[in-house]
């Protein structure tokens, strides 16, 4: 008997077949829809930044380019609203007539100011978006300019005399007027935060349920990986080049925004200070924390906050973290030889790489 | 001369005794889930020098199917089809072209090892961890003996057979006339 | 044995010899172990046992009970837990993936881990900065 002619075989190859068929249709069946994904990225320069922009769906290579080209053009069309660089901003707009008049602004702008005031009243003046004229004095972050000898005190007093966050009123709808002549807006804080959720929901009405946006290291994660895992989101260490990751943790549909002492800063008489200002002091913050990441569904708020955190410091922002549900934060202190790495009870998946030490308290405000 | 439906309750027995072997010692703690030992090879060996290539095949493939079914891990599936596609072809190589010259016992070696270097290279290329290739080295030793012991069992079942069974082949006729 | 059984004995263990040298010389065996915690199936943290310093210890406030944990060199123990029975406090030190301490009153599981893909950030899909 040749097996070729053995109905034994056949046998066997049928129910082979059969197997192999189940095999594949339960296979199907457990990985979920079988559709093909396709997965566009683009990085390009924009808001003086290196904006990263990835996209998967089940829509087809072309259309996810046509996609990101709608997605940069968004952010361009906003950083020229935000931008206080930009002569013609409308940011610049309502600078310039700072004591004068109130100027009109496009929605989105309107938007971002009102989001701006919201923090200011929620973090007592921790984040304050009238820091402009302290920001200027310090020329944190602005390489052209540098200065040879620390502000003196009685330049920061003036420069402080004209931070006031209360003095930027909505006189009428979408109408923002500065109280006094040299108040400047500065948006830094805020504008990266807001632009990310832009792009989110201009990606969502298009369509895309799976995405990662990255403004500059403000991370906005859409949905969730394509294969249905959380994103997984690390935090730069401080100390360590850029990229090299102090811990990461596992992120749905929410932005994780750092703010952080080694980001920018300016060197005055061989001394480092960061670029981030104390709005009550008019100089640059002290104390141990390296960096503050706000968890937050919402990239506007969560971008404010850090900044605030920074401000605020590690005890207080805890006390208002507890009023904020949904907010979750990863503070990284420098308490000795490693940095440590302090998280809220809410961050899940937390990892704590690159030699660094974690405190071991879980904390209490979980729900 | 055996009757087809001998030859195919054997190969049925054959297949479900694979399954269950792979089962039982899927009981065995081994570095990764899915990387197994190979002794459920016992019986695709067993079908080779009792019937031939295309029933080993058969066998293997079945227990194969049937075990990803039962237990649905795609990972094992994958370690397993690894492992077979280098101990597959080269025990029956060894078989054919050799069988005179090699012990059942010795070709259950080179296929064990064969079929430990194939799954490991799965679980490398699947989990892009090359670290693991540091457990190669013990997982071929530890094979090497179950695949030494499978064909010490392979060739006492074969000859148990022959002496029940004076119809079924011998090793000198590997595929069934 | 038959005629060519101890030329493919040999072949076999001069293939195994050529990978275990291969491995010994890429040293794919080292690696460093993160010490991973879970309470109820949840990942509470990870931490890279090298950033831990020796003789420290984690206490963990899970499942209603205390646990602490001892680090010492490559080592984990369980030192202390206010569970019924104290079952985990005799379960042997963990020093490799395989095995872990377990407290069911607490329902904690420890385990030491390999494999860190996100410490290369290879697992890691942006860095807030």
């Amino acid at each position: 008997m040749r097996h070729k002619t053995s109905p034994g075989i056949q046998t066997f190859l049928a129910f082979l077949l059969s197997a192999v068929f189940a095999a594949g249709l339960f296979y199907r069946l457990s990985a979920g829809e079988g559709l093909k994904m396709n997965t566009r990225s683009r990085e390009s320069i924009a808001m003086d930044t290196v904006v990263r922009v990835s996209v998967t769906s089940d829509k087809t290579p072309e259309e996810l380019d046509g996609i990101l080209d709608g997605v940069f053009e968004l952010i361009e069309r906003l950083d020229g609203k935000l931008s206080m660089h930009n002569a013609t901003s409308e940011i610049s707009l309502v600078n310039a007539n700072a004591g004068r008049e109130a100027v009109r602004v496009s929605p989105e702008t309107a938007e971002v100011l009102r989001s701006a005031l919201e923090i200011t009243r929620l973090t007592d003046g921790a984040f304050d978006p009238t820091i402009g004229p302290v920001t200027a004095l310090w020329q944190a972050g602005d390489a052209k300019k540098t200065r040879h000898e620390l502000p003196s005190d009685s330049e920061i007093l003036e420069a402080l005399s004209l931070v006031d966050g209360k003095s930027l009123k909505e006189t009428a709808p979408n109408e923002f007027y500065l109280a006094r002549e040299g108040m400047r807006l500065d948006l830094g804080g805020i504008a990266k935060g807001y632009v990310s959720a832009a792009v989110r929901n201009f990606l969502e009405s298009a369509g895309v349920e799976s995405a990662l946006i990255d403004l500059g290291g403000n991370v906005l994660a859409v949905g969730s990986r394509p294969n249905g895992e959380p994103w997984r989101i690390g935090v730069q260490h401080p100390l360590q080049s850029r990229g090299a990751p102090i811990c990461s943790m596992s992120v749905e549909n929410a932005s994780v925004i750092t703010a952080g002492v080694y980001e920018r800063f300016v060197e005055i008489g061989g001394k480092r200070y960061t670029h981030i200002f104390d709005p009550r002091t008019g100089r640059p913050i002290e104390g141990n924390l390296l960096s503050v990441s706000v968890v937050a569904a919402d990239p506007t708020i969560g971008d404010a906050l850090s900044t605030a955190f920074m401000v605020m410091g590690e005890n207080r922002s805890k006390l208002l973290l507890k009023e904020l549900p949904g907010v979750e934060t990863v503070f990284v202190s420098d308490k000795g030889s490693t940095p440590t790495v302090t998280a809220t009870g809410g961050i899940i998946g937390l990892k704590v790489l690159n030699r660094a030490s974690v405190n071991a308290e879980r904390h209490e405000e979980q729900r | 001369m055996r009757s087809r439906t001998e030859k195919t309750a054997i190969l049925a027995l054959f297949s479900a005794l694979a399954l269950a072997a792979g089962m039982i010692e899927s009981w065995f703690p081994l570095p990764f889930p899915g990387v197994r030992l190979g002794l459920a090879n016992v019986f695709p060996l067993l079908a080779l020098i009792i019937f031939g290539a295309g029933e080993a095949v058969a066998v293997a493939a079945v227990r194969l199917c049937m075990s990803f079914l039962l237990a649905g891990n795609p990972f094992a599936l994958a370690c397993s089809i690894g492992g077979l596609l280098c101990s597959l072809p080269l025990s029956i190589l060894l078989y054919k072209k050799f069988g005179t010259d090699l012990s059942v016992t010795a070709i259950s070696a080179a296929s064990a090892t064969a079929f430990n270097a194939g799954q490991i290279a799965v679980v490398a290329a699947l989990t892009s961890e090359p670290a693991i290739l540091a457990y190669a080295p013990v997982i071929l030793s530890v094979g090497a003996v179950t695949g030494i012991s499978v064909g010490y069992l392979a060739d006492k079942i074969r000859n148990r057979l022959s002496l029940e069974k004076r119809a079924l082949p011998t090793k000198e006729t590997p595929a069934s006339k | 044995m038959k005629s060519k059984d101890k030329a493919l004995y040999l072949a076999i263990l001069f293939f195994t010899a050529i990978v275990w040298m291969i491995t010994a010389i890429s040293g794919g065996g080292a690696g460093e172990f993160f010490l991973e915690i879970t309470a109820d199936g949840k990942s509470i943290k990870s931490v890279e046992l090298s950033g831990i310093e020796p003789g420290a210890s984690i206490t963990l406030h899970e499942g209603g009970g205390m646990n602490e944990l001892l680090i010492s060199g490559n080592a984990v123990r369980m030192i202390s837990s206010d569970c019924p029975g104290g079952d985990c406090l005799k379960m042997a030190p963990l020093v490799s993936e395989r095995g872990a301490i377990v407290c069911l009153p607490h329902r904690l599981v420890i385990k030491l881990r390999r494999k860190d893909e996100d410490r290369n950030s290879g697992g890691i899909d942006a860095i807030s900065y």
